[in-house]
């Protein structure tokens, strides 16, 4: 009864220190798009030659003659309502099109991490078995290079074999313009399956493969390390020892003992790596046209669309922070040793 | 990715002396095979990035004759889309990325190294403080970070470079803080503390010199990090930018020819690769020789 | 080795003494989250050091005797300024130790810690350790303080050569000559001795505790030396104080209290240590039971869980107070007064009812 207190205390300690993060956030990106050169006003009317009374009218509409600090609040207001903003590109509101891209990103994102962790932690399993073997060997070089590989140019280096040479994949994309897809979820593949539209669904698995494996290097390279050091080091605990000794066979026992302590390892370097994959995720899109949140990003930065870059990056530090936030609270409650 | 900390360093190593003592860590890295393949991969790296005009057969700017032509003997790796030796432009690269990765640690060993000092050192208050700024740096990855100084600084090399090193500050610092909190419990801490010593006095000569185990290491698996990093950047137009020969900006240019001229995106990439290898091969042997304890 | 009877206190000196006056301290317990305000207005905290008082005069050595976590370590701290008092206070001659320069301070009150393989920093020479001392009171040019520190290590029976070695190149007798070296070198009037032999192998013991009697009667120190070995402290110190969770429940001369302890704890302890002559071939089984927890201190006095001679009904709601009983303080309801209380008889052997 006392340790369920101290957990929520816990729980409401990380869940103070997580909205303090975003707050502060919010601070930086606000002050990171008021510094940036230039005039809003005449970014929005562009190149219009426009009288000195309108663009007063405008400001004051927009309420750029206010302080900065009043400025933020209102943003702030306004953000926590769900409003960021139009796009300076298209006049259309920011949220609606961030949530929609975040789908395609959440799909590839899922599919990535999904054949990582998979790869991973059967990979890392086995060389930890087999500790010194031919095999274990190769995991390890295989693994360190899919930490030093550029994800771009892994990327590039399967277009041209898949796309360009075999073309047995499209180079980018989500689905073909020919293609119809009945919209129900927005998440593409599952809609696809959703309205039993299996020419649909192929064709997005054909778009998804190569991205999602690209995607996929860095966690399965990191995963499988971190699965194998754990195997090693559970393989020598005593109660792993005792169950063998009771007659378990070798790979039973692996899958009782090991695997289980070996999970905790994992969730956590995906919660503590969830940034860099994140940061991944939008070079991949960019290299595969995937039409997510990060290359979406991409385009705004070149476009100087800062709303939508603004609003993108708060996008993601939220992702990232409540993330973190279940990966601590699951840890915490998960192993008990673990203190605030 | 905490490095515990050796508690007792040098204690295995034979008795007489700093030489000695390098000489017998040097031995191990030589033992370790892939701390030595890192270490002469490392090396090579430096060697070409030194004498890179001496290598280059051509000037990174100069036109050749041809535009487009795959690898030959007269242009190993090739001449890109406006008629530019690759080979030249790749040894180039090699300094551009070394130093990029060099700067861009820096930085971040420099400011991390003293908030993880002082957040270990005084804890409390202090670490609560630094460690819940460092949470803030850490919810966004350089990608972002790098996106937001654009934004504000406009894309260029140099500020790709400090979009990296801010972001790997929260990441020495939790390094350096949680090895400054193991050494700092120990007695000869206390001991300094009890002939006056100040704080300064004994973060800079008791506190220090014992952390630089870890600090070495994690200094070497960021280069290769960092390196990667800024070729990311570059990839996405948020680094250096055209026509500068780094790695990552020349992968950007080859993207338009790759259906039609693959092998233009071939070595850059192959640089880029071998580059961060040879620095996490040989962070990792550094790893295996300075925390022997920390095997994974 | 147990006969002192030529070991007199020595009289106190001008320069005044290193005391403690009703000294605690404690720590907080971290952590627990919700509960401390669940239960309640305080927080839970270990008290390590409980109302202590203790003077160290100079040319005279103080023992202090106790099992681990009876807080004698803490009260070391205490003692050289390593460990702000949560109450009461350190004075130095009289002044309070807060209104010195801490400099200054530290000048005259040195420490020896306890584990030699620790507490000398594995990346500094043997000579930069000891001469670091120097540096930081700003002592000496360079070639002064290597002067200095050549001799230090000549008093502590090492040869030059150990000047311009690292501590993994020393055994642990030769490392802990080197902490002791770094203490003296300020030339301090006062040395605190956190068990310094504690960590070393037997046959070097003999030599450690050989140099620190010749060092003290030399130098005049006046010194503390914490021990859980009652043995070293007959053979060694004038004075003694046994300690029990944070608390002094003995103290006075070592011979008066050696040749017939009062304290039910002193006597316990005593039986406990094997070539102790009353009760040699003895049973050890005598002290029953752990250690209460720090956190939660036994109401009344802390030492009647375990007691013998408990007195039930008092021992275990008032706590006792410092009494003056034949020749020393003792801190035990036997002696006083009260009904049902009756002190032990002189002598050896006797066995209390388990």
């Amino acid at each position: 009864m006392s340790n369920s207190h101290s957990v929520l205390a816990k729980i409401g300690k990380r869940f103070v220190n997580s909205a303090f993060v975003l707050l502060v956030l919010t601070v930086v990106v606000f002050a990171a798009m008021r510094a940036i050169p230039g005039d809003p006003v005449e970014t929005i009317v562009g190149v219009e030659a426009v009288s000195e009374e309108t663009l007063a009218a405008l400001r004051k509409e927009m309420g750029l003659d206010q302080s900065y600090v009043v400025q933020y609040f209102t943003w702030l207001g306004n953000l926590l309502q769900g409003d960021m903003g139009q796009s300076l590109q298209n006049h259309e509101p920011v949220l609606p099109i961030l949530l929609d891209r975040l789908k395609a990103t959440a799909e590839l994102a899922f599919l990535g991490v999904l054949i990582g962790a998979v790869v991973g932690v059967a990979a890392g399993t086995i060389a930890g078995m087999t500790r010194g073997s031919f095999f274990d060997t190769l995991v390890m070089f295989v693994t360190l290079s899919g930490i030093s590989i550029p994800v771009f140019w892994f990327g590039t280096i399967l277009i041209v074999v898949f796309s360009v040479y075999f073309d047995i994949f499209p180079t980018g994309g989500m689905i073909s313009y020919e293609v119809s897809l009945t919209h129900v979820t927005g998440f593409k593949l599952l809609d696809s399956l959703l309205t039993l539209n299996g020419a649909a669904f192929l064709n997005v698995l054909s778009h998804i493969v190569l991205p999602a494996i690209t995607l996929s290097t860095a966690p399965a390279a990191l995963i499988a390390r971190t699965t194998r050091a754990s195997v090693l080091e559970t393989i020598n605990e005593d109660y792993v020892n005792a169950a063998l000794a009771r007659g378990l066979s070798f790979p039973a026992v692996v899958m009782r003992h090991v695997m289980r302590n070996a999970m905790i390892p994992v969730v956590t370097i995906l919660g503590l790596e969830i940034g860099v994959y994140l940061g991944g995720s939008i070079v991949t899109e960019t290299l595969f046209s995937w039409p997510g949140l990060g290359r979406h990003l991409m385009q705004a930065i070149l476009a100087h669309d800062y709303p939508v870059v603004q609003g993108a990056i708060i996008f993601y530090a939220v992702i990232i922070v409540f993330i973190n936030l279940i990966v601590d609270i699951s840890y915490g409650i998960i192993d008990p040793r673990v203190h605030a | 990715m905490s490095i515990p900390l050796n508690a007792a360093p040098g204690a295995e190593l034979p008795k007489s002396g700093r030489l000695s003592r390098l000489r017998a860590g040097l031995a191990l890295v030589v033992e370790n095979r892939s701390a030595l393949v890192g270490l002469v991969c490392v090396s090579l790296l430096l060697l070409v990035a030194l004498f890179a005009p001496l290598i280059a057969p051509y000037e990174v700017d100069a036109f050749t004759d041809g535009v487009l032509e795959g690898p030959s003997w007269m242009h190993p790796f090739g001449i890109d889309q406006i008629g530019r030796d690759v080979f030249s432009r790749v040894v180039e690269g090699t300094r551009i990325s070394l130093a990029v990765g060099l700067l861009a640690v820096t930085i971040s060993l420099v400011a991390g190294t003293i908030i993880g000092l002082l957040a270990g050192y005084y804890g409390g208050m202090v670490d609560s403080v630094l460690m819940r700024a460092m949470d803030i740096v850490l919810a966004l990855p350089y990608v972002l970070m790098a996106v937001l100084i654009a934004a504000i600084l406009g894309p260029s090399l140099q500020n790709g470079i400090i979009a990296i090193g801010l972001v790997r500050i929260p990441r020495f610092a939790r390094v350096v803080r949680g090895a400054t909190m193991s050494v700092a419990q120990l007695q000869y801490v206390e001991a300094a503390r009890s002939i006056g010593a100040s704080d300064f006095r004994i973060i800079l000569h008791e506190i220090l010199p014992n952390i630089l185990g870890p600090l070495i290491v994690y200094f070497t698996l960021s280069l290769g990090d960092a390196i990667l990093a800024a070729a990311v950047l570059s990839f996405l137009g948020l680094g250096a930018q055209p026509p500068m020969p780094e790695w990552g900006a020349m992968l950007n240019e080859a993207q338009r020819y790759l259906t039609t001229h693959p092998f233009l995106s071939v070595f850059p990439g192959i640089f880029i690769f071998v580059t961060v290898l040879s620095f996490n091969l040989l962070g990792d042997g550094l790893r295996d020789v300075l925390d022997p304890k920390s095997r994974r | 080795m147990n006969d002192m009877s030529d070991k007199t206190p020595r009289a106190a000196q001008a320069d005044g003494d290193l005391a403690v006056t009703g000294l605690s301290v404690s720590f907080p317990v971290r952590g627990g989250g919700l509960l401390p305000f669940l239960r309640g207005k305080e927080r839970a905290a270990v008290r390590a050091v409980q109302d202590v008082t203790l003077a160290v005069r100079r040319g005279e050595m103080v023992g202090v005797a106790g099992e681990s976590g009876s807080g004698k370590s803490t009260l070391a701290r205490a003692f050289v300024q390593l460990q702000a008092p949560t109450g009461g206070r350190v004075t130095l001659g009289g002044q309070p130790v807060s209104s010195l320069d801490p400099l200054a301070f530290r000048e005259q009150v040195q420490m020896v810690f306890q584990d030699p393989y620790n507490s000398l920093n594995p990346r500094r020479k043997v000579g930069t350790i000891i001469t670091d001392s120097l540096v930081v009171h700003k002592r000496g040019t360079p070639a002064e303080r290597r002067a200095q520190a050549l001799e230090m290590l000549d008093r502590v029976h090492l040869t030059p050569a150990h000047f311009d070695r690292y501590p993994h190149e020393l055994s642990g007798g030769q490392r802990q000559r080197v902490a002791i070296a770094r203490a003296l070198i300020l030339n301090p009037k006062f040395l605190i001795l956190d068990e310094p032999t504690s960590a070393l192998d037997v046959s070097v013991q003999a030599k450690v505790i050989d140099l620190i009697q010749e060092l003290e009667r030399d130098l005049n120190l006046g010194s503390l030396f914490i021990t859980h070995d009652l043995n070293l402290i007959g053979y060694l110190t004038d004075r003694v104080a046994v300690m029990y969770m944070g608390r002094i429940v003995e103290s006075g001369a070592v011979e008066t209290i050696w040749a017939n302890p009062l304290h039910p704890y002193t006597r316990a302890l005593m039986e406990a240590t094997p070539s102790h002559k009353s009760v040699r071939g003895k049973t050890r089984a005598l002290l029953k039971g752990e250690i209460p927890s720090n956190v939660n201190l036994p109401r009344g006095c802390a030492f009647h869980t375990r007691c013998p001679r408990r007195i039930p009904g008092i021992c275990d709601t008032a706590l006792p107070l410092p009494q003056t009983v034949e020749g020393r303080t003792v801190a035990c309801h036997l002696y006083n007064d009260l009904p049902g209380a009756a002190p032990f008889a002189a002598g050896p052997g006797e066995e209390p009812a388990a």
